[in-house]
């Protein structure tokens, strides 16, 4: 069984993002994912390395983020790493859509979003490298 | 630097049309949370957001929307409605909750009857 991995950097910076939206649409879709898949992995990745950007790097442009692609025939997954605070997902609750309302914010609403669109999603943490692994298997 | 966003804008009924063009993500939600407030600033108390020419939104686009709703809401009669959205977006709003606090419809004319 092969896989193929295809790799993007960019720097910490929300303006990036369009770039690696680009970057999934073009892989995912030489995958043959099907479109609704391919537009969930591009929010689930949009969300994940905007809470990268917003969080585990406190908002600096400074640093790096790091996304591969990897393709095989069972799966495309997307692996994020960064090197910023590491995301406490034990800590974490789901958020309250109408409790937020009325508190005016929606802040975990990305990562609700995310394993709400994904088939598995992972976080792992080796030294000071975070990475979340995000995976949509192929239905036949 | 915060992103650039195009917003068209139309009045249909005496209520105001905003149509987002492209997308919206982390890097121009500021913008378009910008542009909403001056509207509500100037008094505009009855809105409706027009999905037709939005090809992406996540969830800090949401969040503008949310808050808006919210600041018409408090205003003395007002609503923030949403319209014309695509079936992936529409998904969306649905498995966030956000449909069951926003009135999402197909078309502005629906949207107008949204009481």
């Amino acid at each position: 069984m092969t896989a193929t991995i295809h790799t993007l950097a960019i720097p910490s910076a929300t303006r990036y993002l369009k770039d690696v939206r680009r970057f999934i649409l073009r892989h995912a879709r030489k995958a043959q994912l099907p479109d609704d898949a391919i537009e969930a992995l591009q929010l689930a990745v949009d969300e994940a390395c905007t809470n990268i950007i917003e969080h585990a790097y406190g908002g600096s442009t400074k640093h790096k983020v790091d996304i591969a692609i990897i393709v095989d025939p069972t799966r495309v997954m997307v692996r994020i790493r960064d090197r910023g605070q590491p995301f406490d997902q034990q800590s974490y609750i789901a958020p309250n859509v109408v409790a937020l309302t009325r508190q005016g914010q929606a802040g975990g609403l990305g990562v609700h979003i995310i394993r709400k669109l994904m088939d598995q999603v992972e976080y792992l943490s080796e030294g000071r490298t975070n990475e979340i692994r995000l995976t949509k298997y192929r239905t036949h | 630097m915060a992103s650039k966003i195009e917003v068209q804008e139309n009045q249909l009924e005496g209520v105001l049309v905003l149509v987002p063009v492209g997308r919206i993500d982390s890097s121009n939600a500021p913008a378009f949370e910008k542009l909403i407030n001056n509207h509500i600033d100037d008094g505009e108390t009855n809105i409706i957001v027009d999905f037709g020419r939005l090809s992406f939104i996540s969830s800090s686009g949401m969040r503008v929307l949310l808050i808006a709703a919210k600041s018409v809401r408090g205003s003395q009669g007002g609503k923030l409605v949403l319209c014309g959205m695509r079936d992936s977006i529409r998904e969306i709003f649905s498995i966030s909750g956000f449909d069951a606090i926003i009135p999402v419809v197909n078309t502005r004319a629906d949207a107008l009857n949204v009481k």
